[in-house]
C-alpha cells in the first residue's frame, strides 16, 4: 500500500483562501463516502481544522492516489473559487513525505503555534469520520496510531509543548496592552465548540473576569457557563452584551461573518473605552472591514500566530529532538508497511510446508496408530514452527532491502509449488 | 570657579550616560519593578548643583544656555521618575533618560565652551515666574513624548506590528494616565508662570515675540486637557496629539529662547 496526501495549510494559504477550503463535519462526511463508494477507497483520513486542510489516502499503487487527490482538489477549486499559486501536484505528497507530513502535524511540527496540542484532538475526530464513512481502513489505522503515539512522545520528550503558548495566551497578551490588565475586564465568547472551551479555560483561570457566552444555540451557551462560571446568552444579545465588552473571542462555525461593521459602529457610540476583537473562526466570524474603525483593535488567526511566534525560543529548539522522533516512528511504519506487503509471501511459503507436511502426515495415518500419528503431527508442527520462525523474523526485520518484485516473486514462487503439487497429487 | 562648574557639569553627563545604558540593558532583560536608587542618588546631586548655582547668582539659574539646559534636564528627568514612581510604570523612563542624557550633554557643551558670564540678580518672582515655566516646559514635553508613544503603541496594536515598542511600552491605559499627570502638571505650572508675569507687569510683551502668546495658548490648552476626564479613547488620542503639538511649540519656544535670550531677564 502506498500512501498519498494532500496539503492545504497555513503554511501555503493566507486565512482568506484559507476560509474558502474549510471543510465542515457534514462536507468531511460527504468526501469520505464519495471516495468510499464512488470511488473504492478503503483508507482515507480527512483533517481539517482552522489552520489545514489535509487528506491521507492509501492506495495499493502511488498513481491512483495521487490521481484522485488532484481531481478533489480540481473540484473544491471549481467548487470554491479559489486558485494556488503553484503546479496542483505541489500540493500532493508521495508516500514518504505523506507519512512524514501526518506524523509532523500530530507532532505539532507543522502547527501555527509550534507544538500546540489542539491538533491530536482534531486527528482523534478525523479518524471518528474514517470510521463512520467506513474508510478507517487497517493502513490507514495503523498510521493514525502511529500519529496519535509520534505526537504523544514529542510532547512528553521533548520542550516543544512547554510554557504558555496559545491563542488565548496571544489574545490575552494583546487586551493587556491595550487595558493594561487582563484582571476584572468583561469578556464576551461567541460560539460553544472546542475552541471556545479552550479559551474559557484560560479565562477561568483570571482574577475577577467576567465572561458572558453567546450562542446560536442558547443550550449549548447554558452548559459552557455552567461549567466556567460565565454568563450564557443568544446572539440577539451581542449588540447589548458589546456595550460593556472589553474583550470578545468569536470562534464560530458560520460560514458568513456574523459581526458587521454596523453593529460595532453603533456599539463604539455607547462604550468608554477600545475594544479587541479576536476572530478564531474560519471562515472568519467578523468582518475585516471593523478593523478601520478607530477604538476597535481586530486580531485574527494569522496575527496572533505572529504575535506568538516572537515567544517562540524555547520551544524551537526542541525542533530537532521532535524531529528525530517522527524519523524514529516514520521508519517504525515503513516496517509495519513493508511487513503487511511480506506477510502474503510469508503466508504462502508457510501456507505451502504446513500443505506439504500435512500432506506426508495423511500418508502416514494408516501405518501408524492413531496416538503415534498425533504425537508425531504435534512433532512435525513443532519442528515447522521452529524452522520458519528465525527465517521469517529475519525476512521481516531487513524488510526494507527487499525490493517489491523479489517479495512478490516469492509469494508466486510458492503458490506455484503448492499448485504444482496438487496437480500432482 | 569655571573648572568646577565644566567638571559638574561633564560628570552630570557622564552619570546620565551610565544611567541610560543601565536603563535600557534593564529593558532588554525585563522591566525591573523600581526605579533604581542610583537615579535618585544622581537627582539629587544634580539638583544640590544647580541650587549652588541659584545660591551663587542669587536666582533661579536661567540666565544662560547651559545653566537653562541643565535646569530642563533635571527637571524632565524628575518628572520621569515621579511619574515612574506613581504609576509603577516605568516603561517610558528609558525615553526620559535619553532625552536629559542629550540636554545634559548640550550643557556641559556650552559650559566649556563660553565664558561664564559674571552672576546677574533677577528678583524673586522673576525666579518664580522662570522656575514654573521651564517646569511647565518640562511638563509639555513629558506629555509630548507620552502622547508620541501612546500614538505610536495604537498604531503597532492596530496592524499588528510586534516590533521593540510593541514589546517594550506596557499599555495604552498606563501610557494615558501618564500623559494626563503630565498634562495635569504642565497645566498647573503655566498658570503660575502666567500669574506671575502679571506681577512682573510684562503680560503679552511684544519684546518676547511668539514666546508669551504661544506660552498662553499653551496654558489653555494643557488647562482644558487637564480638565477633561480620562473617558472614551477618543479624548486620549486627542489629549495624544495635543500633547505633540504642545511638544512641538516648546521645541519652537526653546529655540526662540536660545536664539535671542529668555525675555523674564
Amino acid at each position: 500500500m502506498k500512501i498519498s496526501s494532500l496539503t492545504l495549510s497555513h503554511s501555503n494559504f493566507p486565512i482568506e483562501i484559507r476560509e474558502k477550503i474549510a471543510i465542515n463535519r457534514e462536507q468531511a462526511v460527504g468526501i469520505l463516502s464519495d471516495l468510499r463508494f464512488k470511488m473504492a477507497i478503503e483508507n482515507a483520513l480527512l483533517i481539517s481544522t482552522c489552520n489545514r486542510t489535509e487528506l491521507f489516502l492509501a492506495t495499493e499503487k502511488q498513481e491512483r492516489g495521487q490521481e484522485i487527490l488532484e481531481e478533489i482538489l480540481k473540484q473544491w477549486m471549481h467548487e470554491r473559487q479559489f486558485s494556488i499559486p503553484g503546479e496542483v501536484d505541489e500540493l500532493i505528497l508521495q508516500h514518504h513525505e505523506s507519512i512524514t507530513r501526518l506524523l509532523r502535524v500530530a507532532s505539532g511540527l507543522e502547527s501555527q503555534l509550534l507544538g500546540e496540542s489542539e491538533i491530536l484532538g482534531q486527528i482523534r475526530i478525523a479518524i471518528e469520520l474514517s470510521e463512520e464513512t467506513q474508510v478507517a481502513g487497517s493502513v490507514i489505522r495503523k498510521l493514525w496510531e502511529k500519529a496519535l503515539r509520534c505526537g504523544k512522545r514529542v510532547r512528553s520528550e521533548t520542550s516543544i509543548g512547554d510554557g504558555a503558548l496559545s491563542l488565548a495566551y496571544g489574545a490575552l497578551k494583546v487586551a493587556k496592552k491595550i487595558h493594561g490588565k487582563v484582571s476584572g475586564l468583561h469578556y464576551c465568547i461567541i460560539g460553544a465548540g472546542e475552541v471556545a472551551e479552550l479559551v474559557l479555560r484560560h479565562l477561568q483561570e483570571i482574577e475577577g473576569a467576567k465572561i458572558t457566552i453567546l450562542n446560536r444555540s442558547e443550550e449549548h451557551a447554558e452548559h459552557l457557563a455552567s461549567m466556567f462560571g460565565a454568563e450564557p446568552g443568544s446572539l440577539e444579545d451581542l449588540p447589548s452584551v458589546l456595550v460593556n465588552t472589553d474583550v470578545l473571542i468569536s470562534s464560530t462555525a458560520s460560514a458568513h461573518p456574523i459581526i458587521k461593521t454596523d453593529l460595532i459602529r453603533k456599539v463604539l457610540e455607547g462604550r468608554p473605552k477600545g475594544l479587541l476583537l479576536v476572530d478564531l473562526g474560519v471562515p472568519r466570524d467578523i468582518d475585516p472591514a471593523v478593523k478601520e474603525l478607530p477604538q476597535v483593535f481586530l486580531y485574527n488567526l494569522d496575527d496572533l500566530a505572529r504575535l506568538i511566534q516572537e515567544n517562540l525560543t524555547s520551544r524551537q529548539e526542541a525542533i530537532p529532538g521532535a524531529e528525530e522522533i517522527v524519523e524514529h516512528e516514520r521508519q517504525q511504519f515503513q516496517v509495519w508497511i513493508v511487513n503487511q506487503q511480506l506477510q502474503p509471501a510469508i503466508l504462502s511459503l508457510r501456507k505451502s510446508l504446513e500443505d506439504a507436511s500435512e500432506q506426508e502426515l495423511d500418508l502416514l495415518r494408516d501405518e501408524l496408530d492413531a496416538e503415534t500419528h498425533q504425537q508425531l503431527t504435534v512433532l512435525v508442527r513443532k519442528l515447522l514452527k521452529r524452522a520458519l520462525h528465525r527465517p521469517t523474523k529475519e525476512f521481516r526485520a531487513t524488510s526494507s532491502q527487499w525490493s517489491e518484485s523479489f517479495v512478490s516473486r516469492i509469494e508466486s514462487l510458492f503458490k506455484q509449488e503448492t499448485f504444482e503439487d496438487e496437480e500432482q497429487k | 570657579m569655571e573648572i568646577v562648574t565644566n567638571s559638574v557639569a561633564i560628570s552630570l553627563t557622564v552619570i546620565y550616560g551610565v544611567l541610560l545604558s543601565g536603563e535600557l540593558r534593564t529593558m532588554r532583560a525585563g522591566r525591573a519593578s523600581t526605579t533604581s536608587p542610583w537615579m535618585w542618588l544622581t537627582v539629587a546631586i544634580h539638583l544640590v548643583a544647580l541650587i549652588f548655582r541659584g545660591i551663587e547668582i542669587g536666582a533661579c539659574p536661567v540666565d544662560s544656555h547651559w545653566e537653562t539646559l541643565s535646569l530642563l534636564a533635571l527637571l524632565i528627568v524628575t518628572m520621569h521618575l515621579l511619574l515612574a514612581s506613581a504609576s509603577g510604570d516605568r516603561c517610558t523612563l528609558i525615553f526620559g533618560l535619553l532625552l536629559t542624557f542629550v540636554l545634559q550633554l548640550g550643557s556641559a557643551s556650552f559650559s566649556l565652551g563660553a565664558q561664564i558670564p559674571a552672576p546677574r540678580s533677577i528678583g524673586s518672582i522673576s525666579s518664580l515666574h522662570a522656575f514654573t515655566a521651564w517646569i511647565g516646559v518640562a511638563g509639555v514635553i513629558t506629555a509630548g513624548i507620552h502622547g508620541i508613544l501612546w500614538l505610536l503603541l495604537k498604531r503597532s496594536i492596530k496592524t499588528s506590528q510586534f516590533g521593540l515598542l510593541f514589546t517594550s511600552l506596557s499599555s495604552l491605559e498606563s501610557l494615558s494616565r501618564l500623559i494626563r499627570l503630565a498634562t495635569g502638571i504642565a497645566a498647573v505650572s503655566l498658570a503660575i508662570t502666567v500669574g506671575t508675569s502679571v506681577f512682573l507687569g510684562n503680560g503679552v510683551d511684544s519684546s518676547s515675540g511668539p514666546v508669551t502668546p504661544i506660552s498662553l495658548g499653551l496654558m489653555g490648552l494643557f488647562g482644558v486637557l487637564a480638565l477633561v476626564p480620562r473617558s472614551t479613547g477618543t479624548v486620549t488620542e486627542w489629549r495624544a496629539w495635543c500633547s505633540v503639538v504642545g511638544l512641538a511649540s516648546v521645541v519652537f519656544i526653546s529655540i526662540w529662547v536660545i536664539s535671542f535670550g529668555p525675555h523674564s531677564r
